[in-house]
């Protein structure tokens, strides 16, 4: 008898087994398929821009941390595949009616797993209408009720199947096990408000591409931002403010080291490792004074901020190479669902929290994260920046404007639109900060980055005055063209917060500034001297040796005699248009770049320093901008407040521009193939004769 | 006289009409998607519509409120062009 039960048991376990690989082939075969509809639907499927990437070459390809994230990529979803097959393997162990024949226990099985996909794309249908594979949006399939009530009789099925397999403790266990992991990260324990600190905190909130032009305070409808225009009307508004440049990596390092690109050596986004020092001294004296220090950033193709630059914390998606392509795979519904769920940044870590992967990014969730990382028995430095305003504009939900505001233009009006989602990721992030007590003492900055231009009719062309040619003055994007000042101006704002209000003066101050204001401003602010602190801090932080200023709190502060300098960034054809074609971008920029070991791409050396040969650079001075352009044979003079153009050959004016001559020479003298046309050997010459 | 016909039992019948139902369901919504592609894309690479663009750079132009694509409204794309009295160099 016992041989009969052996066998019976040895049979029951093979059969098992033999389901469960039969589920987990269909399921593949499931997953295959969405790949194929995703394609049919798209211009460009994934595979294209595979083949793009043969542009890279084979050593980058075969980077090791690159091959690493991809291969745990697919392992994860193979994982995940087993694991579904399991539960629907389970579920069909206790049938809910007798079942007679095989072809009933088969046809039963079959049910099962039709219902598991349906009910996968209905939950995915609901929760992100954007994805690709959300073919049951806008049905009765898609409704909570429907979704929910199959989703319970799919759960409660399998609790069937595992209390007929398994002993009532060993399920329970299971239960409790799931249910602890699936709600504690849901579950939050009430904390403690921060406690008092003899230093404030110090939370610098960057918005990308955030156009000053756009908020009430320059004149947009308010109803654009009206959060952000809220805090903005309480705090000190620097109205004349650019970015050194306009590529998020160099501005943000422009910030944290008070320094010009061309003084601190971070030239361009994706800098090689040996080009930048990533030691911070700002950061190192906070630490020093027993900071919390955080960097948070939604996106991280382009901005490679990490712990290894002296952050006690990083909050953000994994930055890699891998990015791109596990974006362009990821839209599948099971990798969906499990985005809602915190944990998955453990095995999803390139599109948890990551804005590139619009249609699942919850901008709440990425603010939950950044409160988490914060201190409550030290003084914070929070450094957050918010992507959601970058091309190409991918949300959860998609347009809600109506169809008046249309005026044709797509990057726009995608753009407006991404202005009220930020805008209300700013309400929620400042509501999260007052309830944990972070702005009973804080120093708060409000800036972007860098602009954006669209090429709008509002913004006029320049008027060309006796030009030899017209340099062109408008351009799409950020970072690409210095002469059109819809991508380098920029929002500079700044308040200090007591118990949780606003102390200091609400106003607009006039002037010009820059991002690498910030930090000296704020060692001014936190009175910081070589006194209490160690001699490696005070050798490193030599005011001196700062390109910014301290910002002025009155209209009396303000020095008018100030000059600010910008510099444009790679100069690449296909991300000056109306629409970015990635296969174009990627054909074009490939051969600039490489992947290294650690599966991140970087610029290579050579294409660095020969990049810096072709930039844009300008001074500007009260209203007026000097550039000098690889294009143009001579320094290119421009008024901002009457918009008109001039070449400096042939300017007749009163204003005097050789002094900006002289300070934009001098700043750039030692950069590789700086001023090809020999404008500032010429006006040396010139200017040394007139002497 | 032999039947020519497999006679399905009841439960067989009630579960291939359930597997074929949901199988059918499945299908007809990811052809009616294939189907609305269809109907947007024109010849312009970048798209000529609102809804075109945003399929085109990956994601399924639909909010909680609203599906764009199969719904009438057109936002075209506006294609500028040149001016003739603007002298800047391209």
């Amino acid at each position: 008898m016992s041989k009969n039960r052996d066998s019976n048991d040895s049979r029951a376990r093979a059969l098992l087994l033999r389901v469960f690989f039969r589920t987990l082939a269909i399921l593949m075969l499931f997953t295959v398929i969405l790949f194929n509809f995703k394609s049919s639907l798209q211009v460009y499927s994934v595979m294209s821009l595979a083949s793009t990437m043969n542009s890279l070459d084979s050593d980058s390809l075969a980077a090791y941390g690159l091959l690493y994230d991809i291969i745990f990529f697919f392992c994860v979803l193979i994982a995940i595949h087993i694991i579904w097959s399991g539960i629907i393997t389970v579920s069909t162990r206790s049938p809910w009616f007798p079942l007679k024949s095989k072809n009933q226990k088969e046809l039963y099985w079959m049910l099962f797993v039709v219902l598991n996909i349906t009910c996968l794309i209905a939950v995915n249908s609901y929760f992100f209408p954007t994805s690709l594979v959300s073919y049951f949006r806008h049905t009765p399939v898609s409704e909570p009720l429907v979704w929910g009530g199959l989703a319970s009789f799919l759960v409660i099925s399998f609790y069937r199947g595992l209390f007929h397999l398994t002993t009532k403790s060993v399920a329970l266990c299971i239960s409790l096990l799931l249910i602890a992991g699936v709600l504690s990260p849901f579950i939050s324990i009430s904390q403690t408000r921060a406690q008092a600190q003899k230093d404030p905190n110090i939370i610098i909130l960057g918005i990308d591409g955030l156009r000053p032009d756009h908020l009430k305070y320059l004149g947009a409808d308010p109803k654009i931002a009206p959060n952000l225009n809220r805090v903005l009307d309480s705090m000190t508004v620097y109205k004349n403010a650019y970015t050194p440049q306009g590529r998020t990596y160099v501005a943000w390092m422009s910030l944290l080291t008070g320094k010009y690109p061309v003084n601190n050596g971070i030239r361009f986004n994706l800098a090689p490792p040996e080009m930048v020092n990533k030691t911070l001294p700002f950061i190192e004296l906070l630490k020093e004074r027993g900071y919390n220090t955080t960097y948070a950033i939604d996106e991280r193709r382009f901005n490679q901020i990490d712990s290894s630059y002296g952050f006690n914390n990083t909050v953000g998606p994994k930055a890699g190479a891998a990015d791109a392509l596990i974006s362009g795979l990821g839209d599948l519904p099971y990798l969906n669902i499990l985005l809602l769920h915190p944990y998955s940044s453990y095995i999803l870590p390139y599109l948890y929290n990551n804005r590139a992967y619009g249609k699942a990014y919850s901008p709440i969730a990425f603010n939950k994260a950044v409160i988490e990382s914060l201190a409550h028995e030290a003084p914070n430095f929070l450094a957050l920046h918010y992507c959601q305003l970058h091309w190409p504009y991918t949300s959860k939900d998609f347009i809600s404007q109506p169809l008046e505001n249309w005026d044709g233009n797509y990057n726009h009006y995608m753009y407006k639109e991404m202005i009220r989602s930020v805008d209300k990721q700013v309400a929620d992030l400042f509501a999260r900060l007052s309830q944990e007590g972070m702005l009973d003492d804080a120093i708060v900055y409000i800036i972007s980055d860098h602009g954006e231009s669209f090429k709008l009719p509002t913004f006029k062309t320049p008027v060309p005055q006796n030009l030899k040619a017209f340099p062109k003055t408008k351009s799409w994007g950020h970072g690409t063209n210095i002469l059109d000042q819809q991508q380098s101006l920029i929002l500079l704002a700044r308040a200090e917060f007591k118990n949780g209000t606003v102390v200091t003066p609400a106003q607009k101050i006039d002037g010009l500034y820059s991002l690498v204001d910030i930090v000296p401003t704020l060692v001014s602010s936190l009175a910081i001297s070589s006194t209490g602190i160690s001699s490696a801090s005070a050798s490193r932080l030599n005011t001196a040796s700062f390109d910014g200023i301290t910002l002025p709190w009155t209209a009396e502060q303000v020095s008018h005699q100030r000059y600010v300098v910008v510099e444009s960034s790679v100069p690449v054809k296909s991300i000056n248009k109306s629409f970015i074609d990635k296969k174009e971008v990627m054909s074009e920029t490939a051969s600039n770049y490489e992947v290294r070991d650690d599966g991140k791409a970087y610029m290579r050396t050579k294409n660095y320093i020969e990049l810096i040969a072709k930039k844009q650079r300008a001074i500007y001075f009260q209203n007026w901008q000097l550039s000098l352009l690889p294009d143009y044979d001579s320094p290119v003079l421009l008024n901002t407040a009457t918009n008109e153009i001039y070449d400096t050959d042939n300017y007749r004016g009163d204003f005097n521009w050789q002094p900006m001559m002289r300070a934009l020479c001098s700043q750039y003298k030692e950069d590789p193939g700086f001023d090809p046309h020999a404008s500032c050997t010429e006006f040396i010459i010139s200017h040394n004769t007139r002497n | 006289m032999k039947r020519g016909w497999y006679r399905l039992s009841p439960t067989s019948a009630l579960l291939t009409i359930g597997v074929t139902v949901l199988l059918l369901l499945n299908a007809n919504a990811m052809y009616q998607d294939y189907l609305y592609t269809k109907e947007i894309r024109t010849s312009t690479p970048s798209g000529s519509s609102l809804a075109e663009r945003y399929l085109i750079l990956g994601g399924w132009p639909a909010s909680k409120e609203h599906d764009f694509v199969s719904s009438d409204i057109d936002y075209p794309i506006r294609v500028n062009s040149n001016n003739a009295s603007q002298k800047e160099r391209e």
